[in-house]
């Protein structure tokens, strides 16, 4: 264990590792999934089609909405959309959307 | 274009290394005696029987084909009261008291094919051919936008003129225009069969969704109704939607028409369909399914008074029957049918109903309010305006819905259906009718409408689940305050 390292970063680090071998949609899932287990945090991702946001990948559960959906644009082609942030603080957050944009760079869409 | 040219591009349309991928020994997935046998094997349903399949379909199951053969050949009239009452029930467990709303849009009736029951067939010389010019698009979504629609069904034949570049063009010019607050949020297609290629250029553009009907799903049948053009080819519209998919257009929809053939061998076909895309395509199957009649067209050699016309008496059945026997997809009611009979079948599962409607090539900016046969495909049964419907479902208890969220927030194709599968979409459905309606009543509705439809509004309220109510109620504030487009 590195010092100064929080568990937030462990774990990101970890889902980065394990994230890093796969194609984009089983990677994408594996986030989804494990940010689920880790924080409370309902996402999923969608392919950017002008006005239509195509779903690709995660899985939201099936409690009602109780807060607005958020989009955010990880680039062109790919979004997460997230129903609710569990227990991450706003800078986790930020640095989770940005470990995923540099996920989603690196991959192809199918 | 030349007729040279003309007949080139028709030739060129049928790509059969794209059909013939899909079928499995030779053969397409529609079996005519497996599905003729099957009716017949099912002629005398027990009772006992007939309720254990409603209550599958109470569960959310989908039904088998020999299940759904059984409950089409029930005789008995007080056992088709409880079918109808388990389809409505049915439609209340997975959607809620609500009716999503949608206009036509027809932009071109330029056609190749020579369908025998349609008013675009290429020897019909009384028919005004017309396609629209991006500019007269415009103007007709102008006219649409105005009256608060906020979804589209567009149209086109099948032609070089209306390919699918003009297609794509003219979905763009839809999505661009605006009028003060309103505008079209999604736009679905009714357009004919492409390659793959060109199904991609469609996804790309961002269609909500991509719907094609069958027409008949009787081999000797649809080879006597389609003679000439592209569309003579049964399995190459057969397997559109297979293109779609494998081309990334995950909502898919399907139909038939009613009055081509027998109506239960068509209920069988479309249960068929369902069945062959859930299973070739990870359980996601259609999106909708339609099932509009027959009605009159100007110079066709084929009248809807044919053996096969379907009564109203057996419209309201197969409509019940679909429901029960794909409990989890979205059913499209349209204007082709009378209010009478709208008001009537709307009750036993419907999902989807036009409003408004005009099906003439620039109907809703020049002509609105009248209906002129020969720039149809055929007759509509109810022109009402969009106001009129929205009162009248509100005194029916049903939230008219504006809703388009889904398709811009990922829930498409196999979330939606994992929800729908699971009696859950009314969780999302309920709230965004309710805040969707709310905003027409402010924007669009007469004064009639605004009181009714605030009253349900109230009284609906109470169907959110308890933890989301005050979530709704903030948002039917910030809708009074101004907001727009608010979601779940």
């Amino acid at each position: 264990m590195e010092a100064g390292t929080s568990d937030f970063d462990r774990w990101l680090k970890t889902v980065n590792t394990n994230a890093d071998d796969l194609a984009l949609v089983p990677a994408l899932d594996l986030v989804a999934e494990s940010v689920d287990k880790a924080y409370g945090a309902s996402i999923w991702f969608a392919e950017i089609l002008g006005r239509r946001w195509s779903y690709i990948a995660g899985r939201p559960g099936d409690a009602p909405f109780t807060e607005e959906i958020r989009r955010v644009s990880l680039d062109d082609r790919i979004g997460l959309i997230a129903n609710g942030w569990g227990s991450l603080s706003e800078i986790q957050r930020g640095d989770f959307i940005a470990s995923l944009r540099e996920l989603v760079s690196a991959k192809h869409l199918p | 274009m030349s007729a040279t040219a003309l007949d080139e591009w028709t030739a060129g349309i049928v790509k059969q290394d794209e059909t013939l991928r899909y079928l499995e020994g030779g053969e397409d997935f529609i079996d005519d005696d497996g599905i003729e046998s099957l009716l017949e094997r099912h002629r005398s349903p027990d009772p006992r029987q007939v309720r254990d399949i409603i209550d599958r379909s109470l569960s959310l199951e989908r039904l088998e084909p020999h299940q759904t053969a059984a409950l089409l050949n029930v005789q008995d009239p007080a056992l088709w009261e409880e079918m109808f009452e388990a389809a409505r029930e049915v439609k209340n467990r997975v959607y809620g008291p609500r009716i999503v709303t949608f206009a036509p849009l027809y932009l071109s009736n330029l056609c190749v094919n020579s369908c025998l029951y349609c008013g675009f067939r290429q020897e019909n010389t009384g028919e005004k051919r017309r396609h629209l010019s991006i500019e007269e698009v415009r103007k007709e979504t102008e006219v649409l936008v105005s009256l608060g629609h906020k979804r589209l069904i567009v149209v086109y034949g099948e032609h070089p003129i209306s390919d699918v570049h003009y297609i794509a063009d003219t979905i763009r010019t839809i999505y661009d225009t605006k009028v003060g607050d309103g505008e079209i949020r999604r736009v679905n297609i009714n357009a004919a069969p492409q390659s793959v290629a060109d199904f991609k250029i469609l996804k790309d553009i961002g269609i909500g969704t991509y719907q094609v009907f069958q027409e008949t799903y009787h081999h000797k049948t649809y080879q006597k109704m389609h003679p000439r053009g592209p569309k003579a080819d049964y399995q190459w519209r057969l397997y559109a939607l297979h293109r779609a998919q494998q081309a990334g257009i995950d909502d898919v929809a399907i139909g038939a028409l009613f009055g081509l053939y027998d109506w239960k061998f068509e209920v069988m076909g479309l249960l068929y369909h369902a069945i062959e895309l859930e299973d070739k395509f990870g359980g996601v199957g259609p999106h909708t399914i339609s099932f509009p009649r027959l009605e009159p067209a100007a110079n066709v050699p084929l009248s809807p008074d044919n053996p096969y016309k379907v009564s109203d008496r057996d419209f309201k059945r197969l409509v019940a029957v679909i429901r029960l026997s794909v409990p989890y997809t979205g059913m499209i009611l349209t204007a082709r049918e009378s209010a009478e009979i709208r008001r009537e079948v709307i009750n036993v599962g419907c999902t989807q109903t036009d409003a408004s409607s005009r099906i003439g090539i620039g109907a809703y900016s020049e002509t609105y309010g009248r209906q002129e046969a020969e720039r149809q495909q055929f007759l509509l049964g109810d022109i009402r305006s969009l106001d009129e419907v929205v009162l009248e479902l509100a005194e029916m208890g049903y939230l008219t819905s504006f809703c388009t969220a889904g398709y811009r927030c990922g829930r498409t194709g196999d979330y939606f259906m994992n929800i729908a599968k699971k009696g859950k979409v009314h969780q999302f459905c309920i709230p965004n009718a309710i805040l969707t309606l709310k905003e027409y009543l402010i924007e669009y509705a007469s004064e009639e409408t605004r009181n009714v439809g605030e009253k349900l509004i109230q009284e609906r309220l109470n169907d959110v689940p308890e933890e989301l109510r005050p979530a709704v109620k903030a948002r039917l504030k910030d809708i009074e305050n101004g907001s727009r487009d608010l979601r779940f």
